[in-house]
């Protein structure tokens, strides 16, 4: 995936101004590879994410998905190849474990019989036996728990890339740092292309393979973490390690 | 089968099903034919409606519906020339005055010959012959108050004077009518200390327990032997004369001529006493109308010999109320049946209305949608009566015009409550959705709407409550229900009568609370609520 000067400005309502929340971004993902987007909040690491998978449409730049634009791609049939965690919620609390690990699939269609088998599959890789799990409904789970079914949902349909929205970030500091683990249990188990956006440094350093530094809608520096320490490319860089470290 | 495709099933079943007088053409359709008689909101007008009714029922082949009690002259009327009804009892004084605007004249004969000519050439509608006795509106003063130190009150003029210190209690088409309290305050310089308008019947109470001064009253009206109240006399003989007459369509006339010979039996078969004394019997000894009416047609020697009438069943005097219902049942399970099946019907159809109203709504922006609930919501505000008045010249009266006005009131709690849901229901759960590839239609069918049931289901409840409860004013409009014995009872003074209406009407409100909160429980999607 390739950005090339990608904006996103979304139109004032009433009095406010116009909100630049992406400027200019150029970004490459590489497959494989974990980035994660960190930055304060509202500096418009949310908004880049929802344009990776057509939840937004730049106001200017390019999108490249492989080698088509990104616009060529119809957006539901897009998503359905992208999985997507989002903070909170976002399970459907009318429908089981099981349903909710199979949602991807069902939209692509998958015979009954193969959904399950690759539910119960997931389930097991985020360490939610099925035979206990599958049958309940998110409101039975922990908020750990349904953080981990989001996870496998995600991954269900095998996409070739995986967007997390602050996918930990209202979990408490030791469910946080369990599902971490497993996130990198499943990560490590496959060549699965990540995006995480985090406001926590610590998180992107334990689990990006690159980190990407947002201010004010604007990419300042994307590079692996070390190289973030050796050589930040800006004084915000730098800072917002020294404040990480204390 | 899932549990939304049986709802609409159940729903779809709803509709057509209960319905429980069909309206149409009146006599369109039974091989005998079918009059519909109807009759105003007070005693005696009812029970001349109830007496052509079996005197129809007693010398022809028709079927006779009765559509007894309908709000007022101008429901009668309109009900009347719109043909959802056939006949009803009117006054000759009424006629010219209220429905035709024309000057009120003293002369009865004069009085009747104008409303006959005008009445057909402009309505085709046809005065038969009057039935023998006049009601004219009166005065009447407390006694006590007529005769106090050296005062004695004999006349309206005398009471002119003293009016600014008396309150009067007058019914509601007296204060508006050109021949009631417009018209008599001109002719004798009139005005009272403070003037307050209240249902015929309760007017003598108010009267006796000293809350009024002074009421309008009906010459034929019994109560006027019984409460301690003095007659005023018009001494400028300011009201028209009122003789009663069967008024009927000139449709009817032609295809039933003889309902025309029946009624013409009844031509000056009613003196003003006589009249009294069956008022009273309504009014004070609280004797069901069909038999105060049988009684009638028999002592007049109405019936023919050669039928065999059966008397309706008698109520035993002062039994209590468990008894008088049961004495009633067969009436209270008609008209029990008639509330849920308008009801029913009713919110079926709001249902059917609202739900995709706000499916459509939900597509508009939020500022929008809000906007136009919120004119919709203005439907709620509309009296009921008033709402009818809109109706009844577009459809009529009965069960039509009744159903679509409690339609009307059931649209506005489901539709608020469907786009609340809609809007609200676990709005991450719905980003998420879509964010993994579901198509708008498939979020919304999905995931939305489903998590919307409760939500929804609950604005249903909240609806389905109103409309029982409101559904007692299909009475006004002669669709029965459980607002008739309520109605009839407030217009006779008749607590039990009152009380057979509505406690049964108040437990069905209840158990639709029930039905629907279970209905609700059952539709709700598991792993959603409580």
């Amino acid at each position: 995936m390739r950005l090339r000067g990608v904006s996103k400005v979304y139109p004032g309502a009433g009095s406010a101004d116009e909100v630049t929340a992406v400027d200019g971004a150029d970004l490459e993902i590489l497959e494989g590879e974990t980035l994660a987007l960190v930055g304060e909040s509202g500096c418009g690491k949310s908004s880049l994410l929802r344009l990776l998978n057509r939840m937004e449409e730049p106001t200017a730049g390019d999108l490249c998905f492989g080698d088509a634009a990104l616009s060529t791609f119809e957006p539901t049939a897009l998503r359905r190849r992208i999985g997507y965690v989002q903070q909170t919620g976002g399970l459907l609390p009318h429908w089981t474990v099981q349903r909710n690990v199979g949602l991807v699939p069902e939209l692509l269609g998958w015979p009954k019989e193969r959904r399950r088998k690759r539910a119960e599959e997931l389930l097991r890789l985020v360490g939610l036996p099925a035979a206990t799990y599958a049958a309940r409904y998110p409101r039975e789970l922990s908020g750990g728990e349904r953080q981990r079914v989001a996870v496998a949902r995600a991954l269900a349909a095998d996409p070739p890339l995986v967007l997390l929205d602050e996918p930990f970030g209202a979990l408490d500091a030791i469910t946080r740092a369990e599902v971490q683990q497993t996130f990198m249990r499943l990560r490590a188990s496959r060549e699965q292309t990540a995006v995480i956006v985090t406001h926590d440094l610590d998180e992107a350093f334990l689990l990006a393979d690159r980190i990407a530094v947002m201010r004010r809608g604007r990419l300042l520096q994307t590079a692996p973490p070390q190289e973030l320490i050796d050589r930040p490319a800006d004084p915000y860089v730098g800072e917002l390690l020294d404040r990480a470290a204390n | 089968m899932t549990k939304p495709a049986l709802l609409l099933l159940g729903l779809a079943l709803a509709v057509p099903l209960p319905a429980p007088a069909q309206e149409g053409e009146p006599g369109a359709q039974s091989p005998g034919g079918t009059i519909v008689v109807g009759s105003k909101n007070f005693a005696e007008n009812r029970l001349l409606g109830e007496v052509f009714a079996q005197l129809i029922e007693a010398h022809t082949g028709l079927e006779v519906e009765r559509r007894l009690g309908l709000a007022g002259t101008e429901f009668c009327f309109e009900a009347l020339r719109t043909g959802s009804i056939d006949l009803y009892p009117e006054y000759t004084g009424t006629g010219l005055v209220t429905l035709l605007g024309a000057e009120p004249t003293a002369s009865k004969f004069e009085a009747l010959a104008t409303v006959r000519a005008e009445f057909l050439r402009r309505f085709d509608l046809h005065w038969l012959a009057p039935i023998g006795f006049e009601n004219s509106y009166e005065l009447a003063i407390r006694a006590d108050l007529a005769r106090s130190g050296e005062r004695e009150l004999r006349t309206i003029s005398d009471l002119v004077p003293v009016a600014p210190t008396l309150r009067a209690g007058f019914g509601y088409e007296f204060v508006e009518r050109g021949d009631g309290l417009p018209g008599l305050a001109d002719t004798y310089g009139l005005s009272f200390a403070n003037v307050q308008s209240i249902l015929q019947a309760p007017k003598y109470q108010a009267a006796a327990a000293g809350a009024v001064d002074v009421i309008d009253a009906y010459t034929t009206d019994g109560r006027l032997l019984v409460y301690d109240l003095l007659v005023l006399e018009d001494d400028l003989g300011f009201f028209p004369p009122y003789e009663a007459a069967p008024l009927v369509r000139g449709d009817t006339l032609e295809r039933h001529p003889e309902v025309g010979a029946v009624l013409g039996l009844l031509g000056q078969a009613i003196d003003e006493g006589r009249m009294r004394a069956l008022n009273l019997r309504l009014q004070e000894e609280h004797e069901p109308i069909e038999v105060v009416a049988h009684d009638l047609l028999r002592e007049l020697e109405l019936l023919p010999g050669d039928v065999e009438t059966v008397a309706p069943e008698r109520q035993p005097r002062d039994s209590g109320l468990a008894a008088y219902m049961w004495s009633r049942r067969r009436e209270l399970s008609t008209y029990t049946a008639e509330h849920v099946g308008l009801s029913a019907v009713a919110l079926a159809l709001g249902i059917l209305f609202a739900v995709p109203l706000a499916l459509l709504l939900d597509r508009l922006r939020t500022g929008t949608s809000e906007a136009m609930i919120r004119i919709i919501g203005m439907s709620q505000t509309l009296p009921s009566l008033a709402l009818f008045g809109f109706l009844i010249p577009v459809l009529g009266v009965g069960v039509v015009p009744s159903v679509v006005a409690l339609w009307i009131y059931s649209i506005f709690p489901i539709l608020r409550s469907s786009c609340t849901g809609l809007r609200e229901a676990d709005p991450d759960a719905a980003s998420a959705a879509t964010a993994l590839g579901m198509t708008e239609g498939q979020v919304l069918r999905r995931v939305r709407l489903p998590l919307a049931v409760p939500t929804i289901m609950a604005g249903v409840r909240t609806a389905g409550v109103i409309t029982v409860g409101t559904a007692t004013i299909a009475a006004f409009i002669g669709a029965g229900g459980l607002g008739q014995p309520i109605i009839a009872g407030v217009q006779l003074v008749n607590i039990q009568q009152i009380l057979s209406g509505a406690i049964p009407a108040a437990l069905l409100a209840l158990a639709a609370d029930a039905v629907l909160g279970a209905l609700g429980k059952w539709l709700r999607p598991r792993g959603v609520g409580p």
